[in-house]
C-alpha cells in the first residue's frame, strides 16, 4: 500500500520521476538476494507506477487533511516500528514483544525533555540518545537468549519500561500522560502545521524503509538471516552470532524510538497506554499479519491494525475481541501473512493466466508486490 | 511485615508460574494467555461468590472453569498450530485480547474485590512485635504451601509425575515408550490453567481484580521462569520467592521504580546463567 516502487534499473515507465524521489526508488525488492528472479518486463513499469500511485494517494489524504490524515500518519508511525521489529524478527529470527516499550521511550524522551526546558530539536536528540542507551543496555541482556526465551525476556523489558511510565509519576505524570509543548521548526518549515508534519512523517518513513532495505541487503543483514537459518554453521564459519544479534537488536529498537518520536508529534500526547502490553502485541500482530520477513508486510499490517483500531472501533464496541479472533485466524491459516497470501494469489494467477507477464494485468501488479523473500542460497 | 507480604505474593506468583512452567516444560507451549486465565478465574469466582455467598465454592468454580477453558484451548486451538512454538505463542497472545476484552464487557473496568469469609476475613495480631496482619494472607500462604507440596508429591512420587518429568526431559522418548503423550499434554495444560484460575481467586483479595492485573501477573510469571529456568518446577518455587520478595521490598522502598527493581535479578541471572538458575541448558 505504502510501498514505493521497486524498480531495478530504468524502466520504460516514469523512471525520471522515481529517480528524483531517490529514497523511495532506490530500495528494490526487500530482502531479495538475487536480482530479477521472477519479474517480467511489465513489473518494472507497473511497480513504479503502483508505488507512485500509492504515494499520490497518501499525498492526497494528507493534503485533504482531517482525521483520516492523522490516522494515516499513525499508520506510517507504527509501520516504522513494525518494520524495525520485522528486521530483527523476520530476518534475524528474534521476535521482540517489547518493541512498544522503546516506542514509548522515544515518545517520553521528547515530552519529558521539553517539560524540562529543552527545545524540540534538543528533545528529539535526547530521546534518540535515551533509546540508544537503553537499547544498548537491554540488548546485552536480551541477546543472551534466543527463540522463545528472547520473546519472554523482551516482553519483560517492555513491561518494565511500561511500568516505569506508569509508576514513576514524578517524571511521567503517570496515567494522565504528558502533552507535547512544542514542535520543531526547520528553516521555513513549521512542523506544528499538520500538513508539514504529515509530509515530514512520510519522508522519515521512506528514509527508514530505505535504510532497512539497505541493512537487509548488506553483509550484516545476510549474516543475520544466516543466523536465523542455521546458527551453528555460521558460528562454525567464525561469525560472532551474539554480536550480530546485539547490533540487530539495537537497530531494531532505534526504529521503535524514531516511531515514538513521530508518534508524539502526531498525537500531541504521550501516556502509558501507548506502550502497554496490548501495544507490544499489536506491533507483533502487524508483523505477523503482514508477513514476517518482508518489510512491506509490516506496512500492510500497520495499515490494517491502525484502521481496525480507529475505524472498526467506531462500529464494533468489542473490536479487540474481533482482533484477537483475526489474529488467531491469521496465525492458523496464513503463516506468511497478507504478504504470503499475495504470493499465493500471484502464483495461482500466473498459472491460470498465461498472459500475466504483459504490462497491464492485475497479476503483474501482484507480481510486483510478491517477490520471494525467504530464499537463502548458501 | 514486608517479608510476610513478600511471601504471600510469592505464594500467589508460585501458583501462577508453576502452571506456566509445567506447560512450557512438557509441551513447549508458551502460554501468554496464562495471566488472562488468572484474571478470568478471579472474575468467574467473583460472580459465583456473588450468587452463592460462599468463597470456597467460588474458589472451586474459578479453578474448574479455567480447567475447562484450558481443555477447550488445548483440544480446539493448539492442534491447528502444528507444534510451531512461535505460532502457539502468537495464538495465545491473540487469546489475551479476547479474554481481556470479553471480561471487560462482562465485569466492567472497575476493580472488584473478593473478601474472605468468617475468621479468614479478619486480622490477627502476631504474638511477637505486635503486628496486625490479615488472616487472609496467612490463608493464601498456607494454601500455596499445601498446593506446592501436593504438586511436588505429584511430580516426584507418582507415576504421572514421572511421566511428566520424563516428558520435560525427552518428549519423543516418552512417546516412543508407548505412553499417550497426547493425554499427558491435555492433562498438564488443564492443570496449568486450573492453577492459574485458582491463583486468580486467591490473589484477588491481595492484588485486586481488574483488567490489567493479568499483565502484572504475566510479567511476574515470566520473570519467575526466566530466573528459575523455563520448565523447572523447583525453579518456579525459587523464582517465585525471589520475585515476590524483591517486588514487595521494591514497592515498599522504591515505589516509583518498583517495576524496574524486578529487572535486577533478571539481569543478574541472564548474564550469569541464561538458562535460569535451575534450568537445563537449551538443547537446540
Amino acid at each position: 500500500m505504502t510501498a514505493p516502487p521497486s524498480s531495478v534499473g530504468p524502466g520504460p515507465g516514469p523512471s525520471s520521476v522515481t529517480a528524483s524521489t531517490a529514497v523511495s526508488a532506490a530500495p528494490p525488492r526487500p530482502g531479495r538476494l538475487s536480482p530479477a528472479r521472477s519479474g517480467g518486463i511489465g513489473n518494472q513499469t507497473i511497480g513504479p507506477a503502483a508505488g507512485l500511485a500509492a504515494l499520490g494517494a497518501i499525498m492526497y489524504l494528507f493534503v485533504s487533511g482531517g482525521f483520516d490524515a492523522t490516522i494515516f500518519e499513525n499508520v506510517l508511525v507504527f509501520a516504522i516500528a513494525a518494520m524495525g521489529l520485522d528486521f530483527l524478527g523476520g530476518f534475524g529470527g528474534l521476535i521482540s514483544l517489547g518493541q512498544a516499550g522503546f516506542l514509548g521511550l522515544g515518545a517520553y524522551g521528547v515530552v519529558i525533555a521539553e517539560v524540562h526546558g529543552f527545545g524540540p530539536w534538543a528533545a528529539i536528540g535526547i530521546a534518540l540518545g535515551t533509546v540508544l542507551a537503553v537499547g544498548l543496555v537491554a540488548g546485552v541482556v536480551a541477546v543472551r537468549v534466543s527463540g522463545i526465551s528472547f520473546v519472554i525476556v523482551t516482553l519483560a523489558i517492555g513491561q518494565i519500561l511500561w511500568g516505569l511510565s506508569y509508576e514513576w509519576t514524578s517524571l511521567t505524570s503517570g496515567d494522565n500522560g504528558i502533552p507535547l509543548t512544542a514542535s520543531p521548526h526547520l528553516g521555513p518549515l513549521d512542523f506544528s502545521n499538520a500538513l508539514t508534519l504529515h509530509l515530514a512523517t512520510l519522508v522519515v518513513f521512506l528514509v527508514c524503509l530505505g535504510l532497512l532495505v539497505v541493512f537487509v541487503r548488506s553483509p550484516f543483514g545476510l549474516t543475520l538471516r544466516g543466523l536465523k537459518a542455521n546458527e551453528p554453521r555460521l558460528r562454525a564459519l567464525g561469525y560472532r552470532s551474539g554480536l550480530h544479534r546485539y547490533i540487530g537488536f539495537v537497530i531494531s529498537v532505534m526504529f521503535a524510538g524514531i516511531a515514538g518520536i513521530l508518534y508524539v508529534f502526531a498525537n500531541q500526547l504521550m501516556s502509558p497506554t501507548t506502550m502497554n502490553f496490548s501495544q507490544d502485541g499489536f506491533l507483533v500482530l502487524m508483523v505477523v499479519l503482514g508477513g514476517l520477513g518482508s518489510l512491506w508486510g509490516p506496512c500492510l499490517g500497520a495499515l490494517v491494525i491502525v484502521l481496525f483500531q480507529q475505524e472498526i472501533s467506531i462500529y464494533v464496541a468489542r473490536w479487540e475481541t474481533l482482533m484477537g479472533v483475526v489474529f488467531i485466524a491469521a496465525v492458523i491459516f496464513t503463516p506468511d501473512g497478507i504478504w504470503g497470501l499475495l504470493r499465493l494469489l500471484k502464483g495461482w494467477l500466473s498459472r491460470r493466466l498465461p498472459w500475466s507477464s504483459t504490462e497491464t494485468t492485475p497479476a503483474d501488479l501482484l507480481g510486483e508486490t510478491s517477490s520471494p523473500h525467504d530464499g537463502l542460497p548458501v | 511485615m514486608q517479608t510476610l507480604n513478600g511471601l504471600t505474593l510469592a505464594g500467589i506468583i508460585f501458583l501462577v508460574s508453576s502452571g506456566f512452567t509445567l506447560v512450557f516444560g512438557v509441551m513447549r507451549v508458551t502460554n501468554l494467555a496464562h495471566g488472562a486465565t488468572y484474571l478470568l478465574g478471579g472474575f468467574v469466582a467473583f460472580s459465583v461468590i456473588g450468587s452463592t455467598h460462599n468463597f470456597f465454592i467460588g474458589l472451586a468454580a474459578g479453578a474448574v472453569a479455567m480447567a475447562g477453558l484450558g481443555l477447550v484451548v488445548e483440544r480446539l486451538l493448539l492442534p491447528f498450530l502444528k507444534h510451531s512454538e512461535m505460532a502457539e505463542l502468537m495464538a495465545t497472545l491473540g487469546l489475551v485480547y479476547i479474554i481481556d476484552d470479553v471480561s471487560l464487557a462482562i465485569w466492567g473496568g472497575n476493580p472488584l474485590n473478593i473478601s474472605l469469609p468468617g475468621v479468614l476475613g479478619q486480622s490477627s495480631t502476631l504474638p511477637f512485635r505486635n503486628i496486625v496482619y490479615p488472616n487472609s494472607r496467612f490463608f493464601i500462604l498456607g494454601v500455596a504451601l499445601v498446593v506446592g507440596i501436593l504438586l511436588y508429591l505429584l511430580l516426584r512420587r507418582t507415576r504421572i509425575g514421572a511421566i511428566i518429568r520424563a516428558g520435560v526431559d525427552d518428549r519423543d522418548m516418552v512417546s516412543a515408550l508407548g505412553i499417550n503423550v497426547r493425554r499427558v499434554f491435555t492433562g498438564v495444560f488443564v492443570l496449568g490453567a486450573a492453577l492459574a484460575g485458582f491463583a486468580g481467586v486467591l490473589g484477588a483479595p491481595v492484588l485486586g481484580l481488574y483488567t490489567g492485573v493479568d499483565t502484572n501477573i504475566l510479567l511476574f510469571a515470566l520473570a519467575v521462569v526466566i530466573i528459575g529456568g523455563l520448565g523447572s518446577y523447583e525453579g518456579a518455587i525459587l523464582g517465585s520467592l525471589i520475585i515476590g520478595l524483591v517486588d514487595t521490598y521494591g514497592t515498599a522502598y522504591f515505589p516509583a521504580v518498583a517495576y524496574s527493581v524486578l529487572f535486577i535479578p533478571l539481569v543478574i541471572v541472564l548474564l550469569l546463567r541464561p538458562q535460569g538458575l535451575l534450568g537445563q541448558r537449551a538443547t537446540v
